[in-house]
C-alpha cells in the first residue's frame, strides 16, 4: 500500500511538472486546440502505460487505476467535444432543434460523473490557454447551456 | 526508490517531453493559417482509440 502511495504521489508531482510546463509554452487558444492538445497527451500516456504493462512493471492495482483514469477522459473528452459543438449551435442563436439527432443522442448519453470532469477539463482548459475570458471559456459556457438542455429533456 | 519506480518517473517526463513536442507543431501550424478543425480531432481520436486497444490487451482488459 505504502509503495503504491509513493508511485502515485511522484506521478501526480512529475504530472503537476507537465502541466506546469506546457502552462508555461504551450498555449491553446480555442476550445477545439485543447482538445487536441489533450488528445496528444492521451495518446503519450497510453503509449507509456502500454510499455508498462507489456515490461511488467504495472501491478493488478496499477492496471486498474490506469484503466479507470483512461475510461474517465474519454468520458470527459466525449463530453467536451459534445459540448463544443452544442455551443457552436448556441451560439449561432440556434436551439436544441437545430441540433443534429447524433448531438442529442450524446447529450442525453452524457452522465453526471462525465458532466463533472469534462467541467474539470474546462477549467484546466482555461489554465493551459492562460486567461479565463478567452474563447477557451467557450466549453465552459457549452457545459452550462448543455445543463440547461438536459434539465429541459428531463 | 527502486529501478521500477526511476524507470516511471523518467518515462513519465520523455510523455511530457514529447507532448510538448507534438502540442507545438500543431499550434504552431494553427498559429501559420491552418486551424484545428474536427477532421483533425478525429483522426487523433482515431488514433487513441488503436493505443487503448494495445493498452487493454497488455493490460489483459477484456
Amino acid at each position: 500500500m505504502k509503495r503504491a502511495i509513493n508511485f502515485y504521489r511522484q506521478f501526480f508531482v512529475a504530472m503537476c511538472m507537465v502541466f506546469a510546463l506546457q502552462a508555461c509554452v504551450t498555449t491553446p487558444e480555442t476550445p477545439r486546440e485543447a482538445v487536441a492538445v489533450a488528445e496528444i497527451g492521451y495518446q503519450e500516456a497510453l503509449d507509456t502505460a502500454t510499455r508498462w504493462a507489456n515490461e511488467g512493471r504495472l501491478d493488478d492495482g496499477e492496471k486498474r487505476q490506469l484503466t479507470e483514469a483512461f475510461d474517465a477522459y474519454e468520458g470527459a473528452r466525449n463530453t467536451a467535444r459534445t459540448a463544443i459543438t452544442a455551443h457552436d449551435v448556441i451560439k449561432n442563436g440556434g436551439t436544441l432543434a437545430d441540433l443534429d439527432l447524433a448531438t442529442i443522442t450524446r447529450l442525453l448519453g452524457v452522465s453526471q460523473q462525465d458532466l463533472e470532469a469534462a467541467e474539470a477539463a474546462g477549467q484546466l482548459v482555461q489554465l493551459l490557454a492562460g486567461k479565463a475570458d478567452s474563447n477557451a471559456s467557450a466549453v465552459s459556457l457549452a457545459l452550462i447551456n448543455l445543463r440547461t438542455i438536459l434539465a429541459e429533456v428531463e | 526508490m527502486d529501478e521500477n519506480q526511476m524507470v516511471k518517473i523518467i518515462d513519465v517526463m520523455l510523455a511530457a517531453t514529447n507532448t510538448f513536442t507534438r502540442a507545438n507543431e500543431l499550434l504552431a501550424r494553427a498559429r501559420a493559417g491552418q486551424p484545428v478543425t474536427d477532421a483533425d480531432i478525429d483522426a487523433l481520436i482515431a488514433d487513441s482509440d488503436a493505443k487503448r486497444s494495445a493498452f487493454d490487451e497488455a493490460a489483459g482488459n477484456g
